[in-house]
C-alpha cells in the first residue's frame, strides 16, 4: 500500500470520524414512541400481530431503562368522550357505514389516540407542521371519531385553518381508520358507477385542492390522469387532478372521471399550500360487493370446516423437519393454558385444501402436498387469552403464521369472495398487434405471456391471487401480484431477448450467491427478497417479494422454486421469446 | 397531551437483560454508524430501533446480541437504501444539486453503492476485520476486500473530478 493511498484512509478515517459526531450523544435516551411511519409509497397493509407485540415490547423496554413518557408533547390534551356521534359526516357519501367500511389505513395500536396520531403522520408528510393535531376523542364499543385540527403556523390565526373527523374502527384488537374529513371537503359528489368513478370533490377553502384515486396499495389507478402527481412537488399528490385555489363564491371543485376497475378505490382530498393542509379520504368499494350464490355456498363450507373445539391453527415453515415439528407440538402441548393439540401433517393440510376447493381441480390439481405448510390446531383453555398464545407462538422460529378462529372464518370467506372475479385474459386468436395503456404499450404475444405467468403464479402461490399491475420498463416487463392486503407484494420480471445476461448478473453487485444461472440477494434481508433467474435460452427474469411492515416476504427457496417452475414451462419461455422480440 | 388508557399492554416480558445493556450501552454507536450509511440522521434512529426490535423477535437465536444488533442495523440500513430506490423511481424529478459542496468526501461516500459504502464504515469506522465484516454483510473475505478497494478508488475519482 502506498503513502498516498495511506493518507486517503486516514482521511476518510476522519471524515467519518467527524461526520459520525453529527449525532449527538444527548439523545440516547429518547424513547421509542411508536413503529416507524409508512411512507406515502409504501403498500397500505394490515401489520400482523407481531407488530403489536412489537410495539408493546418497546413500550416495556421504555419502561425498563427509564426513558420517559409514550407521548412527547405534555401541552396538549385530549377530551375523551364515552359516547361517539352516530351520524355519518355530511362530507361523506350517504351509503358510508363505519361499521362496515373498508380502511383507508390500518395501524397496530390497541389505542385510538394512538392510531389517530399514526394516521395523522402517515398523511401529513412534514408531520407535525402545519401544526397539525388531534383535537378531541370519542369512543362508543368499537368505533371511535377522533377531531383534529390544523394551525398554520405563518401567520398564526385564533381557529384551525382546517379540521375534520378521523373515523375508526376497532378491528382484531387495532384500531384502524375508516375515513377521515376536512370540514367543507366533499366527498359525496363522486359517485361509482360498475367500473367508472365520476362526479366531483368541491371545497369551500381557499387552498388548492389535490384529488388522489388509489388502489388499496396506496398507488394511483392505472387510468390516474396524472400518475407522477403535481408536477415538481416534493411529495406525490394530485394524481387525479387539482383544482385552482380559492376562495371564490363557487367554491373549488375537482372533476373525477375515471376507470377504476373492480377493485375497491380510495377517493383522497388534500388541500395544499406549501405543504399538505388537510386530509380527506373513504374507500369506494368495488362492483358486485353482493356474494354470488358460488361465493356463498364456498363460504359455508369453508366455515362448516371450521372446528368450534379449535381456538388458533399454528402453521409451521413447510421446510421444517419431521423431528423439528414433533418438538414444536410438544413444546406447545407443555404451554400453560393448551388444553389440546392435533397435528396436521402436510397431506393432512392437502385432504383439508382439496375438499375447500373441491369444485375448481385445476386449482387442487396445481397444489401439492409440500408446498403447504404442516399446521398444529390449539383448543385452550377457556380462560386462556386468545391473543396472547398467538403473540408468544409467533416468537418461534418454524412458525409461519398463527390463525384465530375468528381470523380464519374472515379469511376464508375473502378468499371465497375472489371465485368469479374477472382477470385479465387475452384470447389465444389475438392478433399480433399491440395492447395500448394509459402509459405504455405492451405486445400483445407479451400480454399472452403474461396470462400464462399469472396462471403459473397463481395455481403455485394461491395466496397471490390478485394481479396488482402491469408495467413495461425500457428492458423488461414487469408484472406484480399481490395478496390482496397489500402487505406483501410478488414481482416478476421478463427482460426483453438479450435485455440480461450472465454477464449483467455478475456485475450486479448485491448478488449474494447463486450458480451458473441463478443468483439472489436478501437472503435475510426482512423486507425484500429477489431471484435473478436465467433460463437456457438466455431469457432472464426476475422474481422479488416485497413486504411492508413486518409481514415475511417469501422465502428465497420459495422464489427459487417458483421462477424455476416458471421458467421450466417451455410454453411461458416461447411466449416470453415471441412477445418480447 | 396525556397518556390514554389502552396503551400497549405490559403484560408482555419485558426486554432481555442482555438487549437491554446493549441498548443502553451501544445504541448512541449504533446511531452514529446507520447515520454513516445512510446520510439521514432521523432515519437512522429509527432504523436502529427497527434493529433492535427485530433482534427481540430472534432473541432466542441471538448469541451475540452486539454483533446481531450490529448486523441488524446495516441489514436495515440497506433495505432503507433498497426502499428509497424504489419510491424514487416513483418521486419526482430531483432538484438540481446544491452549487456549495460543503463535504466532498462525505456526498461522494452517500453515492457508493450500498455495499461499498457499508464495507468502508465498518473497516474504517467501527475498525473491523475483514472477517467480521464479511460476516455482518453476507459475503465472503474477498469480497469485502474488493469492496473496500473499489470503493475507495470510487471515492479518490469522484472528490478529483
Amino acid at each position: 500500500m502506498t503513502d498516498d493511498m495511506e493518507s486517503f484512509e486516514d482521511e476518510v478515517r476522519a471524515m467519518l470520524s467527524r461526520r459520525a459526531a453529527d449525532v449527538d450523544g444527548s439523545t440516547a435516551s429518547e424513547p421509542v414512541t411508536a413503529p416507524r411511519v409508512r411512507s406515502l409509497s409504501e403498500p397500505a397493509g394490515r401489520r400482523p400481530r407481531r407488530m403489536l407485540l412489537t410495539v408493546a415490547a418497546v413500550v416495556a423496554l421504555v419502561a425498563v431503562v427509564g426513558v420517559g413518557l409514550i407521548f412527547r408533547d405534555d401541552d396538549r390534551s385530549v377530551e375523551i368522550d364515552s359516547v361517539a356521534p352516530t351520524t355519518t359526516p355530511q362530507e361523506l357519501p350517504a351509503w358510508f357505514d363505519p361499521s362496515t367500511a373498508t380502511a383507508v389505513y390500518d395501524t397496530a395500536y390497541d389505542d385510538p389516540q394512538a392510531a389517530a396520531e399514526d394516521y395523522l403522520r402517515a398523511r401529513f408528510p412534514d408531520f407535525p407542521v402545519p401544526d397539525v393535531a388531534i383535537a378531541s376523542l370519542a369512543v362508543r364499543d368499537d368505533l371511535a371519531t377522533a377531531r383534529w385540527g390544523v394551525q398554520e403556523q405563518d401567520p398564526p390565526g385564533p381557529d384551525p385553518s382546517y379540521r375534520g373527523e378521523i373515523l375508526l374502527r376497532l378491528v382484531d384488537a387495532s384500531w384502524d381508520v375508516v375515513a377521515s374529513t376536512t370540514e367543507g371537503v366533499h366527498l359525496s359528489g363522486v359517485q361509482r358507477r360498475d367500473r367508472l368513478l365520476a362526479g366531483e370533490v368541491t371545497s369551500e377553502g381557499i387552498d388548492m385542492l389535490a384529488l388522489d384515486v388509489l388502489g388499496l396499495d396506496g398507488e394511483p389507478v392505472a387510468d390516474a390522469p396524472e400518475p407522477d402527481g403535481y408536477p415538481g412537488a416534493q411529495y406525490r399528490f394530485g394524481t387525479a387532478g387539482v383544482s385552482d385555489t380559492g376562495p371564490n363564491s363557487a367554491g373549488i371543485a375537482v372533476p373525477v372521471n375515471i376507470e377504476v376497475g373492480d377493485s375497491p378505490v380510495i377517493v383522497r382530498a388534500q388541500h395544499v399550500g406549501g405543504t399538505l393542509l388537510s386530509v380527506a379520504e373513504v374507500v369506494f368499494p368495488g362492483p358486485g360487493s353482493e356474494p354470488t350464490p358460488e361465493q356463498i355456498a364456498c363460504s359455508q363450507r369453508a366455515l362448516d370446516q371450521l372446528d368450534p373445539q379449535t381456538d388458533a391453527t399454528v402453521y409451521l415453515d413447510p421446510t421444517v423437519s419431521p423431528a423439528r415439528a414433533a418438538a414444536t407440538v410438544e413444546a406447545m402441548d407443555q404451554e400453560p393454558g393448551v388444553a389440546v393439540v392435533r397435528f396436521l401433517d402436510q397431506q393432512q393440510v392437502y385432504e383439508q385444501f382439496k375438499v375447500l376447493f373441491h369444485d375448481q381441480p385445476e386449482i387442487v390439481e396445481s397444489v401439492t402436498p409440500d408446498i403447504l405448510p404442516p399446521a398444529i390446531e390449539v383448543s385452550l383453555d377457556a380462560s386462556a387469552d386468545v391473543d396472547a398464545f398467538i403473540a408468544g407462538t409467533m416468537q418461534s422460529a418454524d412458525v409461519r403464521d398463527v390463525v384465530s378462529r375468528s381470523t380464519m372464518a374472515e379469511n376464508f370467506v375473502s378468499e371465497c369472495g375472489e371465485i368469479g372475479r374477472p382477470r385479465a385474459t387475452v384470447p389465444p386468436s389475438i392478433p399480433p398487434t399491440t395492447v395500448p395503456t394509459v402509459t405504455t404499450t405492451i405486445p400483445a404475444a407479451t400480454m399472452e405471456a403474461f396470462n400464462a405467468v399469472q396462471t403459473a403464479v397463481i395455481t403455485r402461490l394461491p395466496e397471490y391471487p390478485n394481479t396488482i399491475d402491469v408495467n413495461r420498463h425500457d428492458s423488461y416487463t414487469e408484472f406484480e401480484f399481490g395478496n390482496g392486503s397489500g402487505a406483501v407484494a410478488f414481482s416478476l420480471q421478463i427482460f426483453d431477448s438479450g435485455g440480461f445476461s450472465k454477464d449483467e448478473m455478475e456485475l450486479l453487485t448485491e448478488l449474494e450467491t447463486g450458480s451458473e444461472d441463478q443468483a439472489w440477494l436478501g437472503a435475510d434481508d426482512p423486507d425484500l427478497r429477489s431471484v435473478y433467474y436465467l433460463s437456457a435460452d438466455g431469457i432472464g427474469l426476475r422474481a422479488a417479494s416485497i413486504a411492508s411492515g413486518t409481514s415475511e416476504p417469501l422465502s428465497v427457496n420459495h422464489l427459487v422454486s417458483t421462477a424455476a417452475d416458471l421458467t421450466a414451462d417451455p410454453a411461458v419461455i416461447d411466449l416470453a421469446v415471441t412477445g418480447n422480440r | 397531551m396525556r397518556v390514554v388508557s389502552g396503551e400497549p399492554s405490559c403484560e408482555v416480558a419485558s426486554w432481555p437483560a442482555g438487549l437491554v445493556e446493549v441498548y443502553v450501552e451501544r445504541r448512541v454507536s449504533f446511531v452514529r454508524l446507520a447515520y454513516l450509511l445512510t446520510g439521514n440522521a432521523s432515519v437512522a434512529e429509527e432504523l436502529v430501533h427497527d434493529a433492535f426490535i427485530a433482534t427481540l423477535n430472534r432473541w432466542e437465536a441471538v448469541r451475540e446480541p452486539g454483533a446481531y444488533v450490529r448486523a441488524a442495523v446495516v441489514n436495515h440500513c440497506r433495505s432503507w437504501g433498497r426502499r428509497r430506490g424504489i419510491e424514487e423511481r416513483h418521486a419526482p424529478a430531483p432538484a438540481a444539486p446544491a452549487e456549495l459542496q460543503a463535504d466532498e468526501l462525505w456526498d461522494a461516500l452517500g453515492r457508493l453503492d450500498d455495499r461499498r459504502r457499508a464495507a468502508i464504515v465498518l473497516r474504517y469506522y467501527e475498525d473491523l476485520p475483514d472477517a467480521d465484516i464479511a460476516s455482518v454483510l453476507g459475503c465472503r473475505p474477498g469480497t469485502v476486500r474488493s469492496a473496500i478497494h473499489r470503493g475507495l478508488r470510487e471515492l479518490r475519482q469522484e472528490i478529483d473530478r
